[in-house]
Formats: structure tokens, sequence, C-alpha cells
């Protein structure tokens, strides 16, 4: 049977176009570990993961030093740290009931959105399992600042609306208000 | 698509304006291995011939004042982070 090829990422760096394959967790995992044994250089473990996914060198080492770790964390989906450890596979595993074969083969981005999501999903299970008798002990302000956080940690999934200021917006707020 | 465009660090000497471009991995890898291998007394020839090769030219740099040499330079490396 053809091997199906896995999901790809086009990348333009600096006007060059790069079409290169999407990590998978097993992908995210060496890299971690290669990150973790290089003591002095750490770029040299960044080349070599960017490598297996297809970019070539010659584009990797004119990276502006900066860009070459947003490119990373932009394919782990992850733009805080970067961390793929055995914990988290064990908490997906847990969560969703998907086999670790299954996690490992899944695309590192996809699988950073999901493990993002357990922390909504429980938030929004507790709000809605909240009952009287959980407040009945807790003054107003903690009251407050506890329904507050877990409030927070629902609504973390759901993408923020911008809203953009435009001369007729403007207009139509004045107008409203008059 | 993920995108990515170069940038270009402008400052001002004695009202003269210079360009330097941010440093890529590579420049960042040469300067890290030639500083390690090197004495303090080689320091300030690196830090120039670092500049250098971002686009600064050595009369420029060898001008400058010592704190504003490394002004320069924590600017740029500061932006790598």
């Amino acid at each position: 049977m053809p091997k199906r090829a896995g999901p790809k990422e086009l990348v333009n760096l600096y006007g060059e176009i790069y079409e290169i394959k999407s990590p998978t967790v097993a992908d995210a995992m060496k890299f971690e570990s290669d990150l973790s044994n290089s003591d002095d250089d750490k770029a040299e473990a960044a080349v070599g993961f960017l490598r297996k996914l297809g970019l070539p060198k010659k584009a990797i080492i004119g990276l502006e030093a900066d860009h070459l770790t947003e490119l990373i964390e932009e394919l782990l989906g992850s733009n805080k740290r970067i961390r793929f450890k055995d914990y988290q596979l064990a908490k997906m595993a847990s969560f969703y009931g998907w086999t670790d074969e299954y996690l490992t083969a899944m695309e590192a981005k996809k699988f950073m959105m999901y493990f993002k999501a357990i922390d909504a999903i429980e938030a929004q299970k507790q709000i809605a399992n909240f009952t009287v008798a959980d407040w009945s002990n807790l003054k107003k302000p903690m009251r407050k600042e506890i329904f507050s956080k877990v409030n927070k940690l629902a609504r973390s999934v759901y993408p923020r609306k911008k809203v953009e200021f435009t001369k007729e917006l403007l207009e139509s707020i004045i107008n409203q208000s008059n | 698509m993920i995108e990515f465009k170069r940038k270009v660090f402008e400052f001002s000497l004695d009202g003269q304006v210079h360009k330097v471009k941010a440093p890529s991995v590579k420049n960042v890898q040469d300067f890290q291995k030639v500083s390690k291998d090197s004495d303090d007394s080689e320091s300030i020839e690196k830090t120039v011939e670092f500049l250098a090769s971002l686009g600064l030219p050595k009369d420029v740099a060898y001008g400058m004042e010592a704190d504003h040499l490394s002004t320069v330079v924590n600017h740029i490396s500061g932006q790598a982070k």
C-alpha cells in the first residue's frame, strides 16, 4: 500500500517559498530530547529539526536568529514554551482515550491544540457542576475570583474578536449616542 | 503560509544614520565560535567584525565610543531573543 504523505506547510522565507513537512509529535519529542542533550549549541538541534522536515540548510542558517525560534514555535503550535513530554502524551491518552501510536503520529500543531483544549473543557465541566453548596463557605470576593479564573479557562479556546475602529463604525456609534 | 521578512536596524551616530541587518543564525554561530576561541584583548576586534558582517563599515565601528558599540550589539542581540 502506498504510504500517505503527511500534512505540509508552506513557508515564505524572505521571498523564497518552501514546502516542508508539518512535524509530528514524534518529531517534536525527538527535537525536545536533542535540545536537552545539546549542552552548548541549541541552534544545531534546531537546524537538525528543520532539515528533517525538508528545509534546506542554506535557508535555515540564513534565517534571522529570532525567526528560527518563531518558525519552530509556529510549526509546533506552541507560542510560549515548547514542551512535548511523556506526561503530556499520558494526559492526552487518558483524557481523549487515544493510543500512544495514534498520538505520536499526530501533527504536532494539532496535538498542541487538543492539549490546550483540555483545560477549557475541564473548566466548562466545572462551571456546569458548580452548586450552591460549593459557595456557602466562601465570601463574595473569593467566589468572584474563583469563578472568574475558571470562566477565563473555559473561554480560553475561543478566539477573541478583534474590533477594527473604522470611520463608519465610529460614525454609527456617535449617531447611536445622539 | 508562514512568512518572514528581513529586519533592518537604524541608529544615528552624531547625526548620521547607519543601517545594520538583523543577525542570521550563521552570523550568530560564527560570532559565538570566534568569541569562544579569542581572548579578551581581541573581543573588540571580533565585535567589529561581527557588525561589519551585518553591514556596518569597520571605520564607523572603530570610531564609536566603546559603550555605544556595546549598546548597538545589545540592541541587536536583544532582538534575537
